[in-house]
């Protein structure tokens, strides 16, 4: 207990997150009772929030990166009609190359499409030095033309039951998209702390400069971290299209916000190079208890956007006041010092 | 002779940074008409004054009275509007808009007509074009302009609108001798208008001529106001920098004659020509020149920063292409960088990581992973052996003094056993204490065999470190001191003349 | 001559890209080539056009912003639903409503970028959730027939400046809404190019440290710029539900990435301190040919934003590159 307190003290974004993390729990409790944390609806949040969760990975990853990934919607939608494409047939006939076969292709459909827009953004922001905002808003722009131009805006559904098992089967009542995303989790978290990208990543987020004059390749990384980003939108799409048992684009607008506001909460800045991936599966947690709650008051859709929206400005107007308390703090500290020295 | 006023009475001036103390007590006061030179080494605090002034930034504490007006939380508007006109030090002009444009922005602000008109905004460009008698075509983009260039738009900004006062940050830096003749013409009949002008310089010599009085400021104190009569060369530098400055010059003593780096007719359009130069192990070779004359630019190459056109370099006799710092480090190549906080350091990161950060390849091991033993025992070998002042390995870099970053700095690439280590002006903004310690790990590492090449302005500290110097200007090797001719007595003094000699030179020819 | 010389390179390549792609069109489908198709173009642009002399202005000074469907629409939406509600048949005070509503909102955008100090793209994003959160909750979101809409937005639905006939012989015009989109343009070219506020504009993109040391207020400028933006935004939400049959607030939101990149086409720099109105104007003419011509040439329109997102991926790297190639010249290294 007092190693956490230690903690947190020291990272204070971390500790509004927690503090933030405990009066929802809290709220929830008053406003619902216990009922809220039953085993269904512990399990169906978890089926909910893992796709949420691998989204906000990827974001969290370019944002550590001082970047922004907001095509990352629009690439899961992508990968996601592609997938459903071949699931349904549109591409080969799966009478014939049978069920597991198209249902491997598609996953690896899924992926490597979304590795290939990942790959995409990360090229021209590296090698063409287009700021990330610009590039993924005109990659979102391009990849969901793309996927309207192919479908007309259709949705596209009724998938292999097999496939739709992924989505929906739990191993000892915990979800498997759920287990799916932890482990997701827990290799991204090795990766960055442990691994020279890692390393890099925060390096390039805290000075890209200097980390160029220190012999990193800026470029090299930047193509990875936005390659990742892309490779979870595409695996975010499959737990999608497995969970609803369709896809359509512009499925999903809404994540955008959610996402970008669920790095943010979890301690990543959004001017880069500050954060830590915990942070951001907490936010996560915070995020769905919240949007399970809406549900159960009803809100509308836009009442829910309209609180996501305010709650991104209040973590943010949270986030600075804290920097500036903390940056006066120092200077004071040093012209106290400064006076005993002279004294 | 009648009491002149005040413009500017500034007291017990301080300013807090996180981690830095810019400015500790220091009291300027400027007269009118006068010309004062505000001296002192680079980080020594004079821009930060000048930002106060300015109401740029606002100072910790003190009081700032501009024409007997209290003025201690002002604005810059307020700072302009009492008549104080700035050229800062990275200029501050806008890139994307035409030199007519940015000439008449301060006059058009100043004035405070909502509307403008294209041809008023051209008078007022030709009009201070001629004033200092430049040509420069108004529809150009300031992006499109040499760096010389830049600042006669910058001084001409400032001299569109009448001024009572006047800071000049590093104005001449990259000027010919012609345009600062000029320039200090200009100055001159400013005040004869009774405007006075400030000048912010760490090189004294063009300006002591007309300067009326000089302030020093040292690591963020003042020193003392000095009658410009009263100063000399030496004088001023012993005030500067807080001691008779003689070190022990360098002597190398290496056995082995084979060149270790060797560069022929490198060339890269705008920025160097033909430049041939060799370095041997445990030499220390100086460059110098002024601002724009490809020192750093060379560097950059060496280092993969900077594409040369046309020319080779060899390592150790055999022929490499370095085309970015990953090559260069895998060549051996080590470069402290010019700008310590921006290209350096990793600013809210800790000493450990800072060390690190160019050994990456060398920490990675099995898949990937980084060894955190291993990297912490090095950067507590670099603490010890740079004697870093820190608590521990994991403090925070910018908590440390400029003088222990800088240290941190050289142990990352000390850490990547570097063959040929370039250093670039690695001790601007450090305190003397700091500066004698980094000349003592820079011959250290000569005497283990590694050639070093020190970039600098300071002739003091090239010619003490050196045993080889080469001055560049405007992109070309004026001359290369061998050892012998670096024993000579007089070497400071034929090092200084020859800088301006180059700059002669280049003046004939233009 | 001296025309053509102010045209700088992307405005030159857009002007060629649109001959070039009306040419094809008219080959295809010579119905095409009409004044029919013109005034249609006109009138289906010209909320468009206004949008996108905000997000120039807003782009110049360095800054982004997405919020503006939703200031649109909630300027216009809550200006119908109370001139329904107080039966207001003024057009002026229906203006004036939306136009109000507008600035504050863009008003507040400027405040919470002056305090939070963040990148204004995320700070307006949050913002549109925001704004049209709240329009939803006080006003609803109803939809309104085009039967129910009050008589001045009728009339300005359908009022032409002239009427002629087409060469079939039917009567065709050209739409009102021409005039507050000209008025804009205007209005949005006097600001930037006359006075000391354009001059500010221009100068916080290019660096906002100077312009702050050259004596701009800077906060206060962005005040101007997004309450600007917010005015342009109140104007368009009129013309917006004028133009539309049938009034859903929530189909607006979601038409933001389309006028920005018109903007970015049209030669802005997302990094502030050069854009042009007439690249602008480009970049909006190139988005409706693509909207309504498609068709012409075999395919939906559905793919309309693909192509967008060609053209612009194409726009964004050729400029970006050689800023690149640039800001390398001078040390500058830019991911």
């Amino acid at each position: 207990m007092k190693k956490l307190k230690e903690y947190l003290s020291r990272d204070i974004s971390m500790a509004i997150l927690f503090t933030f993390f405990l009066a929802i729990c809290v709220i929830m409790v008053c406003c619902f009772g216990t009922s809220m944390f039953n085993g269904q609806t512990l399990s169906s949040m978890a089926f909910q929030l893992s796709e949420v969760a691998v989204l906000a990975f990827g974001m969290a990853l370019c944002m550590l990166q001082g970047g922004i990934d907001l095509s990352i919607v629009a690439t899961a939608n992508l990968s996601s009609l592609l997938a459903a494409m071949v699931l349904t047939g549109r591409f080969f006939d799966i009478e014939k190359a049978g069920t597991v076969a198209t249902i491997v292709i598609a996953v690896l459909v899924a992926i490597i499409v979304g590795y290939l827009c990942g790959f995409i953004n990360g090229f021209i922001i590296s090698k063409f030095s287009v700021s990330p905002i610009v590039t993924t808003l005109s990659t979102m722009t391009l990849f969901s033309g793309l996927a309207m131009g192919i479908t007309g805006g259709n949705s596209i559904g009724n998938y292999p039951s097999l496939f739709l098992k992924f989505g929906t089967s739990s191993i000892g009542g915990v979800p498997i998209v759920f287990i799916t995303a932890v482990i997701i989790f827990v290799v991204l978290i090795l990766a960055l702390d442990r691994t020279k990208l890692g390393y890099e990543i925060h390096y390039i987020g805290e000075n890209h400069t200097a980390s160029r004059f220190a012999g990193i390749d800026n470029e090299r990384v930047i193509m990875k971290i936005y390659t990742i980003s892309g490779l979870m939108a595409g695996i975010a799409s499959l737990m999608i299209m497995a969970r609803s048992n369709s896809a359509r684009c512009g499925y999903g607008d809404s994540y955008q916000l959610q996402v970008i506001m669920i790095a943010v909460l979890g301690g990543i800045s959004p001017s880069g190079g500050k954060g830590r991936l915990y942070g951001v599966f907490i936010a996560t947690f915070c995020m769905q208890l919240m949007q399970t709650a809406f549900t159960l008051w009803q809100f509308s859709p836009y009442s829910k956007k309209l609180i996501w929206g305010m709650m991104l400005l209040v973590i943010m107007l949270i986030n600075m006041i804290q920097e500036r308390i903390s940056r006066n703090a120092k200077i004071k500290e040093m012209n106290a010092k400064r006076l005993n020295h002279a004294e | 002779m009648a009491e002149t006023k005040n413009i500017v009475v500034a007291e017990h001036i301080c300013k807090s940074y996180v981690g830095v103390q810019a400015l500790d007590d220091v009291s300027i006061t400027i007269k009118e008409g006068e010309i004062k030179c505000l001296a002192g080494e680079n980080g020594c605090g004079k821009s930060t004054f000048v930002k106060i002034i300015a109401g740029v930034e606002s100072c910790t504490s003190g009081t700032i009275l501009i024409n007997g007006k209290d003025c201690t939380k002002h604005s810059t508007k307020d700072a302009i509007d009492e008549g104080i006109q700035v050229i800062f030090q990275d200029l501050s002009l806008f890139d994307e808009m035409s030199v007519a444009d940015n000439i008449a922005m301060n006059k058009l602000i100043k004035d405070g007509k909502p509307l403008t008109n294209k041809k008023d905004i051209q008078k007022i460009a030709t009009d201070t074009l001629n004033l200092i008698g430049v040509d420069i075509p108004l529809d150009a983009k300031i992006q499109e302009l040499s760096i010389a260039n830049r600042q006669l738009i910058a001084i001409c900004r400032a001299l569109a609108l009448d001024a009572k006062l006047l800071f000049m940050d590093e104005p001449t830096t990259a000027l010919t001798k012609n345009e600062v003749d000029r320039l200090l013409d200009i100055v001159l009949s400013l005040k004869a208008r009774n405007i006075a002008v400030v000048f912010i310089s760490h090189k004294l010599d063009e300006v002591m001529r007309i300067a009326d009085s000089i302030t020093v400021i040292r690591d963020g104190h003042k020193i003392g106001d000095y009658a410009a009569s009263e100063m000399d060369p030496h004088k001023l530098a012993y005030y500067m920098t807080g001691r008779e400055v003689t070190y022990q010059q360098y002597e190398r003593n290496c056995k082995e004659n084979e060149n270790l780096l060797e560069i022929k007719h490198l060339c890269k359009e705008g920025n160097f020509q033909n430049i041939s130069l060799d370095v041997r192990k445990g030499d220390i070779l100086g460059l110098t020149g002024l601002l724009g004359a490809g020192r750093t630019e060379l560097a950059l190459s060496l280092f993969g920063l900077n594409k040369p056109d046309s020319g080779e370099i060899y390592i150790e006799g055999k022929k490499v292409s370095i085309t970015c710092p990953q090559d260069a480090i895998d060549h051996g190549i080590g470069l402290v960088p010019e700008e310590r906080a921006i290209q350096g350091l990793f600013l809210s990161k800790s000493v450990n990581e800072n060390v690190g950060a160019a050994i990456l390849k060398r920490l990675t091991g099995f898949i990937g992973t980084i060894n955190q033993n291993k990297s912490r025992t090095l950067a507590k070998e670099a603490i010890g052996q740079f004697r870093i002042k820190v608590y521990n390995e994991d403090t925070l870099i910018n908590t440390l003094s400029g003088g222990n970053q800088q240290k941190a700095l050289i142990a990352r690439w000390a850490a990547s056993h570097p063959k040929i280590f370039i250093l670039d002006t690695p001790t601007v903004g450090i305190d003397i204490g700091s500066k004698s310690e980094i000349y003592e790990y820079i011959q250290s590492f000569a005497k283990q065999g590694i050639g070093v090449i020190i970039i600098s302005d300071e002739v003091e500290e090239i010619v003490s470190n050196c045993n080889r110097v080469i001055v560049m200007f405007n992109g070309e090797i004026v001359k290369e001191y061998s050892e012998e001719e670096m024993a000579a007595p007089d070497i400071r003094e034929q090092i200084n003349t020859l800088v301006e000699s180059g700059k002669k030179k280049v003046q004939e020819d233009r | 001559m001296k025309a053509l010389k102010k045209i700088d390179k992307t405005q030159r390549f857009l002007i060629i890209i649109i001959l070039v792609y009306c040419t094809i069109v008219a080959v295809r489908n010579p119905a095409f080539l009409s004044l029919t198709t013109l005034f249609n173009m006109v009138r289906s642009s010209a909320g468009t056009t206004i949008l996108a002399m905000g997000v120039l202005v807003v782009m110049i000074s360095g800054g982004i912003d997405v919020s503006f469907p939703a200031i649109a629409i909630f300027g216009g939406y809550t200006s119908l639903r109370l001139c329904m509600s107080l039966q207001i048949e003024s057009l002026f005070v229906t203006f004036l409503i939306s136009i109000a509503i507008g600035i504050l909102l863009g008003l507040i955008n400027a405040a919470l970028i002056n305090v939070l100090k963040l990148e204004p793209f995320i700070i307006t994003l949050a913002t549109a959730s925001v704004f049209f959160g709240i329009m939803t909750i006080l006003i609803g979101t109803k939809n309104v027939g085009a039967s129910d809409l009050p008589e001045q937005f009728r009339a300005l639905s359908s009022a032409k400046i002239f009427t002629t006939l087409n060469e079939h012989g039917a009567p065709i015009g050209l739409s009102v809404f021409i005039i507050p989109v000209v008025l804009c343009v205007l209005l949005t070219y006097f600001i930037l190019h006359k006075t000391l506020i354009g001059k500010g504009i221009f100068a916080m993109g290019c660096n906002n440290e100077a312009a702050k040391r050259a004596g701009f207020n800077v906060p206060l400028l962005r005040f101007f710029i997004y309450g600007y933006a917010g005015f342009l935004g109140g104007i368009m939400g009129i013309i917006y539900i004028a133009s539309t049959n049938s009034v859903n607030p929530v189909s607006l939101v979601g038409t933001e990435m389309s006028v920005i990149a018109c903007v970015v086409i049209g030669g802005a720099k997302p990094s502030g301190g050069y854009g042009r109105i007439f690249g602008t104007l480009l970049g909006v003419i190139l988005y409706y040919l693509f909207k309504q011509t498609l068709i012409y040439l075999g395919l939906s329109a559905s793919w309309q934003d693909f192509f967008m997102g060609i053209v612009l991926l194409f726009s964004i790297i050729s400029t970006s590159y050689q800023n690149r190639i640039r800001n390398r010249k001078n040390f500058i290294y830019t991911e």
